[in-house]
């Protein structure tokens, strides 16, 4: 599955000028992090998820993380949109680990 | 599995907030709870409700139940669960739990509490709102926010940063935009945005300058230095000082902020730049604080503008009513003939008004 993620904010503005991104195709993953990751998709739910929900205006959460996430391909694909306080419970730990690797893998450059 | 989504009823938050401004405290009350119930971010009604009875009852040992509007502060532990309330740890008055996060926190709060008792403010809203804070959400959860009733606090991943709830600065910060929220309101977008940043940056710095008892000479004016572990050990998150310089390495890349409007941030990234142009503002800040004014007289002039600011005020809007707090307080013998003059030649020295 392809995935495309990005993320900015934060208490610390880090990459407010330009989200930090990760991008990968779970074939081509090392099968442990692979496996991590399609669990961590599965467990979130995120598949049954309508693409994007709108929200009713700017919410009154100051300092959150915000994300985009891209799962799939072509006409198969779905965009979300979310924040740490606006994201289902559910879902944050496959944001908090996408996170993690975005920055791991800039830190390893 | 479903999610639980309350677009029923849904009035934006902001508005909410308006309402719970202006409202009388029924409305108050009304406003508070139902933007409660508009978010992702707490167990469900009926978890809460348990959990509530479970203190109640005593199933919660050593956690005093909270007493709502008294002001009173309520930390959680969210036992690295990605949603905030889930134990309370420690009431208003109890006695310490051996979490130096919870611990820690609770005091910070007491500190950010008086604070602003002594600018003459009940807590938050001006209310006795109970103060709520929630340290360990999430697992290696390397952020702290305001979520419109309260405060969340991750616990870092120990390498990249240090737990969020060890810093004074990022307690005053969250706290304050609460006092924002219920204050001026400023939008969290483009240079409202950035007031708001700024505002919660110069409660974050005369907090910590203060009960470390610093002089503006001895204060570092940086933001963040107290959470960088050891991969970012010795940078900060921001530089009130001279903001652009308080971070440069291979992870965050470079600090993005302008000390100066000739650098004003305009692209569409980050809410159009709240973080980021925050430090024009902060770099104003510093130097009225430096000349002569010192960070304290220059905090109370500033709670006195944020009182009078409203939404959708800029920055040459703050520019003028921060000059016009200036002026009333000089008359009210609160601060120093030529505070006036010192604080516009503050912004001058920014390029404000522009
Ligand atoms: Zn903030």
């Amino acid at each position: 599955m392809r995935i495309e993620f990005e993320f900015s904010g934060g208490y610390g503005g880090l990459f407010a000028a330009k989200p930090l991104g990760y991008r990968a195709d779970t074939e081509g993953l090392p099968e442990e992090l692979r496996d991590r990751l399609l669990k961590l998709i599965r467990e979130s739910g995120i598949l049954e998820l309508e693409p994007a929900p709108q929200a009713g205006g700017p919410g009154p959460q100051r300092d959150v993380f915000t994300y985009s996430l891209n799962l799939g391909e072509g006409a198969e694909a779905k965009a979300f949109a979310f924040d740490d306080a606006s994201a289902p419970p559910a879902v944050r730990p496959l944001l908090n680990a996408l996170r993690e690797l975005a920055m791991a893998e800039r830190l390893r450059r | 599995m479903t999610f639980h989504r309350c677009n029923c009823h849904y009035i934006p938050p902001h508005v909410l907030g308006n309402m719970a401004k202006k409202g009388e405290p029924a409305v108050r009350q009304a406003a508070r709870s139902s933007a409660q119930h508009a978010k992702f971010s707490r167990g469900r009604r009926s978890e809460r409700a348990v959990k509530i009875s479970e203190v109640l009852s005593g199933f919660v040992a050593g956690a005093t139940a909270p007493a709502p509007g008294t002001g009173a502060r309520e930390v959680y532990d969210c036992e690295h669960e990605w949603r905030l309330r889930v134990r309370l740890a420690r009431g208003e008055g109890d006695s310490e739990t051996g979490d130096t996060d919870v611990d820690t926190v609770y005091g910070f709060a007491e500190t950010v509490r008086g604070y602003f008792a002594e600018l003459g403010r009940n807590s938050i809203d001006d209310a006795g709102m109970n103060i709520v804070l929630n340290v360990h959400v999430g697992v290696n959860y390397m952020n702290a926010f305001w979520d419109g009733d309260e405060m969340a606090f991750g616990d870092g991943d120990g390498q990249i940063f240090t737990s969020f709830a060890q810093s004074l600065d990022v307690t005053a910060h969250e706290l304050a935009h609460g006092v924002t929220q219920f204050t001026a309101n400023l939008d969290y977008y483009s240079q409202s945005g950035a007031l708001n940043e700024h505002f919660s940056d110069v409660f974050g710095t005369a907090i910590t300058q203060k009960e470390l008892n610093q002089t503006v000479d001895e204060a570092d004016w940086l933001i963040g230095n107290e959470i960088m572990g050891p991969t970012l050990y010795g940078e900060a998150l921001r530089s009130m000082k001279a903001p652009g310089t308080a971070y440069d390495n291979p992870l965050l890349g470079k600090d993005p902020q302008p000390a100066h409007m000739k650098d004003y941030y305009n692209g569409p990234n980050d809410n159009r730049g709240v973080h980021i142009n925050s430090g024009i503002m902060n770099r104003a800040f510093y130097l009225a604080a430096t000349d002569q004014i010192g960070t304290q007289d220059a905090a109370k002039i500033w709670y006195h503008a944020l009182q009078n600011l409203w939404p959708t005020a800029d920055f040459n809007d703050a520019v003028e009513i921060i000059v016009e707090s200036a002026r009333t307080l000089v008359g009210d013998g609160v601060v120093p003939e030529g505070t006036t003059q010192t604080v516009r030649l503050a912004f001058k020295d920014v390029g404000l008004p522009t």
